[in-house]
């Protein structure tokens, strides 16, 4: 594929996003203009575009739905909520046209998709069942009829503002052919080119429009004919004031106008309120007399004091941004990950250079290091900062998922969204999408009950899905609340029993039983559906979890609903690690696993070489010997060695041991992907490289916890089984 | 140290000059500004223009202000002037020879 139809791909996709917002909230807003003129305007974009690149089937496809939204825009067809799922469901097939490009699936329409006749019936449907203008909204009556109360500004022509879309070069079109055009129709009275955002050279993206004109146009023709011109600007901001505009249009036109400092004067000129040389006048005059332009203006009758009113706010509005605007420079993404790799490198010079000193005992070169230090830790923090992203897209996504499952399976729902601007890593917000629409599937699917349910306990209709994220602890944490029918331990522990899942004569707290869902093959769905019931979505859920190094927790109460916490590191980059030694190996184990580091006393050294596991305070843990576990030739004799280090572990609710040869402290480590070759070693997240130089590998302790917790349930199972038989054998 | 040459740089645009040549004359006209405070564009035998090189000549001229180099747009020919009164922007035209 050419990069032209990759950059039509994103594009469109973009806009099919856009859509789908703006129709969700067309839902809640069916009288909001905006909305309507946003979906048409991605609609029409995307039929542009897709006739540019001579994909006919979506330019005739997008030309029906597109006419429909015109009707819709000028009043004829009313907005209701089966018009916007009609409406959504040609989005969805829109999409579906684009993608299939990537595919390049070849038939015809009516082999490749059958159900675009049925669509095209419906859409049709609607224009034909719509004669006469219905529901108008006032804001639009305000603007077809001429509101005698309101004062009009003193101009006898139209005001055109025109402000290129940045794809306009790119797009093939040129302004020459739209001036042309425009002289067709009438006499180009005024006109002015908005060269102010264009950016300086070293800053220009040069194949992207940045020009702008104000004009006034002397014609016969109507708002209409002038509109047909820039038909195919749509991406651009093009505004039409009729002759004798009221004031307010006037000032929609101010305050909408993109924001750039321009003096007052100009500001007048551009939207026509002033001819050039009354200005000029005006400007001459005020350069004799020393006075301030707006109140010039006014004494000289040339403009009515709203409109200087208007302009003024907007000058100071105008001022204001710009100042914020200039805050801000965009960057690549993986300019922002090389920086990252790069911070990262500098981190691990800071520690071999800390190392470095510590052997010297410089007192002078230590200050100096301990300095550079902090330095570093400060950069390294801004540097991550830089990658974070707020969730609210992401997040966003989910009222159309809640919307339509809600639908399919005749249930009310709403989802609220809470702390959708919380900030976390991209590459973390990238990988937390498919979990949380599991989440909030089965949640649909499992939790949430029926209406007709919900009334008989005595709860509202409509339940609600409150997807929620914040901060916690250095984490963030995220959660997925419903206030549906909650988890049924009984009935869980039942199935698990009857899988196979836990023994039968396991104990287990609610909360070890609600962790039971997680696992592979486990469902309590009473049917298997599109949506859920095979037991295949939670696992893989937790399984994505863990692997972003988060954790899964599950509350829940019976008739009141369920709450699933996801808690995720801030970033994927830096983990604060803990340094041990097993043999010649050096390994990090994540700080945010560790539980505490003990010396074990003899009996317990004794106990550990005999068996995988010790007492300790009336506990037993289960131990894992890393070098028997990777193999590593160890260097200690466990009973021989005056000092044994056990570092203890948690993962979820299990705690593990790992006896390691020596502990080395804290460390900052950068971790860096494992190589193909290291695909089949278990345990380990990744690695680092230390101050010594040296490579250390970073423990995957969900993992290391999860082998040992399924040796030890494979041996209880063993010893169980020897029971029975034993049992069995004696009774015969 | 300053030591960009106290000569003027000099380019010719000859040919076609549209938004398939800009980001080859963005690079150009940037490498002069580097040697140079003195630059000269000349546009003499240019065949074809776009807007997108005019508002690239635009931008030229605001870099060239905010860092005190002294642009000039020279001998240029009429087709140039057409166009840009087609686009309505010979006020920037004056600005710039």
């Amino acid at each position: 594929m050419d990069e032209n139809t990759q950059i039509f791909i994103s594009e469109s996709e973009e806009l099919l996003e856009d859509m789908e917002q703006a129709l969700l909230s067309l839902e809640r807003a069916p009288n909001d203009v905006d909305l309507i003129n946003r979906i048409f305007r991605a609609a029409h974009t995307i039929k542009g575009s897709s006739g540019l690149f001579g994909f006919d089937s979506i330019v005739s496809f997008t030309h029906v739905v597109e006419n429909l939204l015109d009707d819709v825009r000028n009043c004829l067809v009313p907005v209701s909520n089966a018009l916007v799922s009609l409406l959504m469901q040609c989005k969805d097939h829109i999409q579906l046209l684009v993608g299939d490009i990537v595919v390049g699936k070849k038939g015809t329409i009516e082999e490749n998709y059958p159900e675009q006749q049925s669509l095209i019936e419906m859409l049709s449907a609607y224009q034909l069942s719509q004669e006469q203008p219905v529901g108008i909204p006032e804001e639009k009556l305000k603007d077809a009829s001429v509101n005698q109360d309101s004062k009009q500004a003193e101009t006898s022509s139209y005001h055109v503002s025109i402000r290129m879309s940045p794809d306009t070069f790119r797009e093939g079109f040129d302004p020459t052919m739209m001036f042309s055009e425009l002289s067709e129709l009438g006499t180009i009275e005024n006109c002015k080119i908005i060269t102010s955002n264009i950016p300086e050279l070293s800053n220009i993206e040069a194949e992207a429009c940045y020009l702008g004109w104000e004009l006034s146009l002397s014609t016969s023709a109507d708002k209409q004919a002038i509109a047909e011109i820039f038909e195919w600007y749509e991406d651009s901001d093009i505004r039409i004031l009729p002759p004798k505009s009221k004031i307010e249009e006037y000032q929609q036109l101010i305050e909408e106008l993109p924001e750039e400092e321009a003096a007052l004067g100009q500001i007048l000129l551009e939207i026509g309120s002033l001819t050039a040389a009354e200005l000029q006048q005006t400007l001459n005059k005020q350069k004799d007399d020393g006075g301030f332009t707006g109140d010039l203006l006014i004494d000289e009758g040339k403009v009515q004091p709203e409109i200087v009113e208007i302009a003024l706010k907007k000058q100071q509005k105008v001022r204001v941004e710009k100042q914020k605007e200039r805050g801000f420079v965009r960057v690549a993404a993986d300019k922002l990950d090389q920086l990252v790799t790069l911070v990262g490198e500098l981190v691990m010079n800071g520690a071999k250079l800390s190392q470095l000193s510590n052997e010297r005992q410089d007192v002078e070169l230590a200050e100096c290091v301990d300095e550079m230090t902090h330095t570093l830790e400060n950069m390294r923090e801004t540097a991550l900062g830089m990658r974070m992203m707020p969730l609210t897209s992401t997040f966003n996504k989910f009222h159309r998922v809640v919307r339509d499952t809600a639908d399919e399976l005749g249930k009310k729902i709403r989802l609220r969204i809470v702390g959708a601007e919380t900030e976390l890593d991209k590459t973390v917000i990238e990988r937390i999408a498919d979990p949380l629409t599991h989440l909030i599937r089965n949640a649909l699917d499992h939790g949430m009950e029926i209406p007709a349910e919900r009334r008989k306990v005595g709860k509202v209709e409509e339940g609600i899905i409150t997807l929620s994220a914040s901060h916690a602890a250095g984490s963030i944490l995220i959660e997925v609340e419903d206030d549906g029918r909650g988890l049924n331990a009984d009935k869980i522990l039942s199935i698990a029993k009857e899988k196979g899942l836990v023994s039968a004569n396991h104990d287990l707290s609610d909360e070890q039983v609600y962790r039971l869902i997680f696992e592979a093959g486990f469902s309590t769905a009473d049917a298997i559906n599109n949506l859920s019931g095979r037991g295949v979505g939670m696992d893989v859920v937790r399984r994505n979890i863990e692997s972003l190094r988060g954790t899964v927790n599950i509350a829940s109460t019976l008739g009141e609903g369920t709450k699933i916490s996801i808690r995720l590191p801030l970033t994927l980059a830096i983990i604060d690690g803990f340094q041990v030694r097993v043999g010649e190996g050096d390994f990090i184990i994540p700080l945010e696993s560790m539980v505490e580091c003990i010396s074990l006393s003899d009996s317990q050294k004794d106990e550990s070489s005999k068996h995988d596991f010790i007492r300790l305070r009336e506990e037993m843990l289960p131990l894992i010997h890393l070098s028997r576990y990777w193999e590593i030739p160890q260097e200690i004799d466990l009973l021989k060695n005056s000092r044994v280090n056990l570092v203890v572990v948690q993962f979820n609710e299990a705690k593990i041991g790992i006896l390691v040869d020596s502990l080395h402290g804290e460390v900052q480590a950068v971790i860096k992907p494992l190589g193909r070759v290291f695909k089949g070693v278990q345990g380990f997240a990744g690695f680092t490289l230390l101050g010594s130089g040296n490579v250390a590998l970073i423990m995957d302790i969900a993992e290391l916890v999860k082998s040992v917790v399924s040796n030890e349930q494979k041996q209880q199972q063993q010893i169980e089984n020897k029971t029975r038989k034993k049992t069995l054998r004696e009774k015969i | 140290m300053n030591t960009k040459s106290k000569r003027a740089k000099s380019i010719k645009l000859t040919g076609d000059y549209t938004i398939y040549e800009v980001n080859e004359l963005k690079q150009k006209i940037m490498d002069c500004f580097e040697k140079s405070d003195k630059v000269n564009i000349r546009l003499s035998e240019i065949e074809r223009v776009d807007a997108c090189i005019i508002q690239l000549l635009i931008s030229a001229l605001k870099e060239a202000k905010a860092r005190e180099i002294k642009l000039q747009i020279l001998d240029v020919p009429e087709l140039v002037n057409e166009f840009m009164k087609r686009i309505h922007c010979e006020e920037i035209l004056e600005e710039m020879v």
